[in-house]
């Protein structure tokens, strides 16, 4: 089975979240993700794969998305599926709320060619086994998926 | 209020500069890690290890933070190394190429022992 063929969009969230848009509080999110998923035997290398994409995305949602409006919260849903993980990060930016950056090269940053940052969606991109950009309603989405090996969730309906 | 939370410990193994990095490392660590940077080559310390043992996260603030260290590095003519990645980190690392640019070590012991190995060896 291919991916996108597991691909559950439709579930109910199995946790969801507001988080003020304000720096430092990715961490809030990824700290609300592992204790989500704490009850579930998940590898620690998609944890930590987790962790890094879940921050990065949230930073981006807060910065791009809310520009760090408290008020305006990101929305984190997480979505347990059949030896999948969802987590979906929603801002109010426009679809193309995170601005398009090149592809970052350590050697054209260390020549000063290139700012140093700029490893947010590359880092994104290699955490995660599929992800999704898209809009709905009134929020911009960036959806990660992540299969785990482990078919907790049909032992969880028995 | 979720502040990102760094400790910095700076000490001098022989002509080594060692700085220990606790806790984690995002856009608020520039101002602590430039300054550990330049209390460790002081002493003009041709070597300076980034011990990652205790590192609980980084982002892509840090590593972009990692990059501008290493080129303050590279202007003074400083090797910097690291060690104490975790499998996580250091699969990082590799993705964003910064293996090349820093000398990784498992442990500290380890890139001691390499420096020793290469004055031994000059």
């Amino acid at each position: 089975m291919t991916v996108d063929e597991a691909y559950e969009p439709r579930r109910q969230p199995h946790c969801e979240v507001d988080i003020p848009s304000k720096m430092g509080n990715e961490l809030a999110a990824v700290r609300i993700l592992m204790q989500t998923l704490e009850p579930y035997p998940i590898n620690k290398s998609i944890l930590e794969r987790m962790k890094t994409a879940v921050a990065e995305a949230t930073m981006n949602a807060m910065e791009h998305g809310n520009h760090f409006n408290e008020a305006d919260p990101v929305k984190i849903q997480i979505l347990l599926g059949h030896m999948q993980v969802i987590v979906r990060v929603m801002d109010h930016g426009d679809i193309n709320t995170i601005p398009a950056t090149e592809t970052p090269d350590i050697d054209a940053k260390l020549a000063g060619k290139q700012s140093p940052r700029g490893w947010g969606l590359f880092l994104i991109r290699h955490m995660v086994d599929a992800m999704y950009v898209y809009a709905e309603g009134n929020y911009h989405i960036t959806e990660m998926l992540w299969n785990c090996e482990n078919n907790w969730y049909q032992q969880e309906q028995v | 209020m979720n502040v990102p939370m760094l400790a910095l410990n700076v000490r001098t193994v022989g002509m080594i500069g060692v700085i220990d990095l606790s806790g984690e490392v995002t856009s608020t660590a520039e101002r602590p890690l430039m300054e550990a940077f330049a209390l460790a080559t002081e002493n003009q310390a041709s070597y300076v290890l980034l011990n990652f043992t205790n590192l609980n996260f980084i982002n892509s603030s840090g590593i972009g933070l990692l990059i501008t260290l290493l080129i303050r590095a590279r202007r003074q003519q400083v090797r910097l190394m690291a060690s104490g990645l975790s499998d996580h980190y250091r699969q990082i690392f590799e993705l964003t190429r910064l293996n090349e640019a820093f000398a990784l070590f498992t442990t500290e012991e380890e890139a001691l022992a390499a420096l020793e190995a290469r004055k031994g060896s000059a």
